[in-house]
């Protein structure tokens, strides 16, 4: 057959749109066609680049015509704009609890992935998240800095010592539990209404079994979803004034908490399913799995990562569900950046890397390739530096599946 | 399936549900949901912001209105995007009439001529409102083939069956799109 026949047929080929007899003639002319070969490869990355550039970006746009579809729906309802200021929702500790839990995350991995950094001789990804943040925004919420710069000289100081890069991975994750616990409770007990601290942290860990009706918490988040935006911003406004007090972190007189103040230890205890929900799961499995495979260091980190990437996947998807029901009614666009900077960035930091670090970790090639699929198709929405970090990871796992 | 695509559709589901009783805020949520990929995939074939402003209206009002019959086994996308396929077409066909819009464009084929306008601020990257000139800039019949393929992942026996073209002609359209962009887009790959 004619070359120009096959060069007509590619297109069709890519989209596995031809009929069994003619796909199998294609296949085996590509096998000697280097020519319908490029060709193919161009059509695969025309389908990454349209995906890549034809998402519409955020914009104030979106708010504005929901609710004009929202008005055309119902003409005579009256417009939402009145705010109560009442009881605290805790969405500002529901996101500090997940980026605690982030902390933890970031922090059992970052052993590994300095060794793996070190050799492809890049910036540690988990490292550079609590760094990003405090420099590009400024304005993440202020217990989310400290329980990231607690972690992190936590892992400085690990580092310095002897021996870091040998630890295994259950030590490094004992320490890091310590590290959070320890450090989180002073903040906790300086501010914390901890039960929707506890809520995400179960959540985190049964989110696969989560049954709470979508259509019952429109109902509730009606209720105290004005409420929540000035009692947030009180919250962040208390949180600022106590650290202008207080003068440095976790030190100075504790002023009295304007919302009621936590038992003793109730940081630990909020904090620990969140732990737990992360390292319990891949501690039973390893015990199960170490003998089959030698307890080798390597299958015990990729259980946790795996465990970690499924917890993140779990909280993103349970912060964005929250995160549209807020953007349901007029919030303050304040709050708004403020929630978007905090929670989900993190979140989303943390889950690039980890599902990075699975792919160079795994001996497996169908997982390295499962990790390069998940980045390539990313499903949330992400910054533009996001995505850098994800193109220049791709480009890492490719070449080690080459 | 994935966590995430399981809990939003069990989410999504819901929704559907709490909207089937009359619940408007529950409908509100699926706006937010669907808006946005609503809108690029009717742009993509209008390529006028100003007439996909009113298809998507328009379909989120009719969809609403007829929401009982939505199967929430099925999915609302789906079921929306029809909605506002049809009206879309409708659109097109009016403007072909006032004069005709295919042909007019067959001359054009031109990334330059093409004026973006307000759909420039949903664009927040250069490459992004290249990839847009580009597609604009194509023929309605070759645009029309590659979006639906595209952006809403219709195979060609689909593509052809809604748009009353053979299959081979879905191929052969979507073959020169391609080939198109590609050329246009080559530095971008």
């Amino acid at each position: 057959m004619e070359h120009s026949y096959f060069i007509d047929r590619i297109s069709a080929y890519h989209d596995r749109d031809l009929p069994p007899y003619e796909l199998e003639v294609v296949r085996e002319h590509l096998e000697s066609c280097e020519e319908c070969r490029r060709l193919l490869t161009q059509y695969e990355q025309l389908d990454a680049m349209v995906e890549r550039k034809s998402r519409l970006d955020e914009s104030d746009y979106w708010e504005e015509s929901a609710a004009k579809i929202e008005q055309a729906l119902n003409p005579t309802a009256p417009k939402v704009t009145e705010i109560k200021p009442t009881r605290s929702s805790g969405l500002v500790w529901k996101l500090a609890a997940v980026a605690a839990s982030v902390a933890a995350l970031t922090f059992i991995t970052l052993n590994r992935s300095e060794i793996e950094e070190s050799v492809l001789d890049q910036t540690a990804p988990s490292k550079d998240i609590p760094v990003r943040i405090d420099e590009e925004t400024g304005r993440t919420a202020d217990s989310t800095n400290r329980l990231f710069d607690e972690v992190d000289s936590k892992s400085e100081e690990i580092q310095s010592g002897d021996g870091m890069v040998g630890r295994k991975a259950d030590e490094v994750r004992e320490d890091a539990e310590e590290a959070v616990r320890g450090k989180a409770q002073p903040a906790a007990e300086e501010n914390l209404a901890m039960k929707p601290a506890v809520d995400i942290g179960s959540s985190i860990a049964k989110s696969s079994e989560k049954e709470a009706s979508a259509s019952d918490q429109v109902m509730e988040a009606d209720q105290v979803r004005r409420q929540e935006v000035s009692a947030d911003t009180d919250i962040i406004a208390n949180l600022k004034e106590k650290k202008r007090n207080s003068g440095s972190l976790g030190g100075g007189a504790v002023e009295q908490p304007r919302l009621s103040a936590p038992e003793k230890g109730t940081a630990e205890k909020a904090l620990t399913p969140i732990l737990e929900a992360v390292t319990q799961p891949a501690t039973t499995k390893l015990k199960s799995t170490s003998a089959a495979f030698g307890a080798d260091d390597n299958i015990a980190e990729l259980i946790a990562l795996r465990a970690q990437r499924d917890s993140l996947k779990a909280a993103i998807t349970e912060y964005v569900a929250h995160d549209i029901q807020r953007k349901a009614v007029a919030d303050t666009v304040a709050v708004q950046e403020r929630v978007a900077d905090s929670g989900y960035n993190v979140m989303l930091d943390s889950l690039i890397s980890t599902v990075y670090q699975i792919g160079l970790v795994s001996s497996d090639t169908t997982e390295v390739m499962e990790s390069t699929k998940y980045l390539r198709n990313f499903p949330w929405s992400r910054t533009n530096e996001q995505q850098s970090r994800i193109d220049k990871y791709l480009s890492q796992l490719q070449l080690k599946l080459d | 399936m994935t966590v995430e695509n399981k809990e939003t559709k069990k989410q999504e589901r819901r929704l559907i549900e709490a909207s089937q009783n009359g619940d408007t805020k529950a409908f509100g949520l699926l706006i937010r949901m669907h808006q946005k990929r609503l809108f690029r995939f009717i742009y993509g074939l209008l390529g006028s912001f100003d007439m996909t402003e009113d298809v998507v209206q328009d379909a989120f009002v009719r969809a609403f209105k007829a929401i009982d019959r939505v199967n929430p086994d099925y999915g609302f996308y789906p079921w929306l995007s029809t909605i506002a396929r049809n009206l879309a077409y409708n659109q097109i066909r009016k403007e072909e009439k006032k004069e005709s819009l295919d042909s007019l464009q067959e001359v054009g084929f031109d990334p330059q001529s093409v004026a973006l306008g307000p759909m420039e601020s949903l664009l927040n990257d250069e490459n992004k409102k290249r990839f847009f000139e580009a597609l604009q800039s194509m023929p309605v019949k070759y645009r029309s083939v590659f979006v639906l393929r595209h952006f809403e992942d219709m195979d060609y026996a689909a593509i052809g069956s809604y748009l009353k073209i053979p299959p081979g002609t879905v191929d052969s359209r979507l073959y020169r799109a391609r080939k198109y962009l590609l050329e246009q887009l080559k530095e971008l790959l």
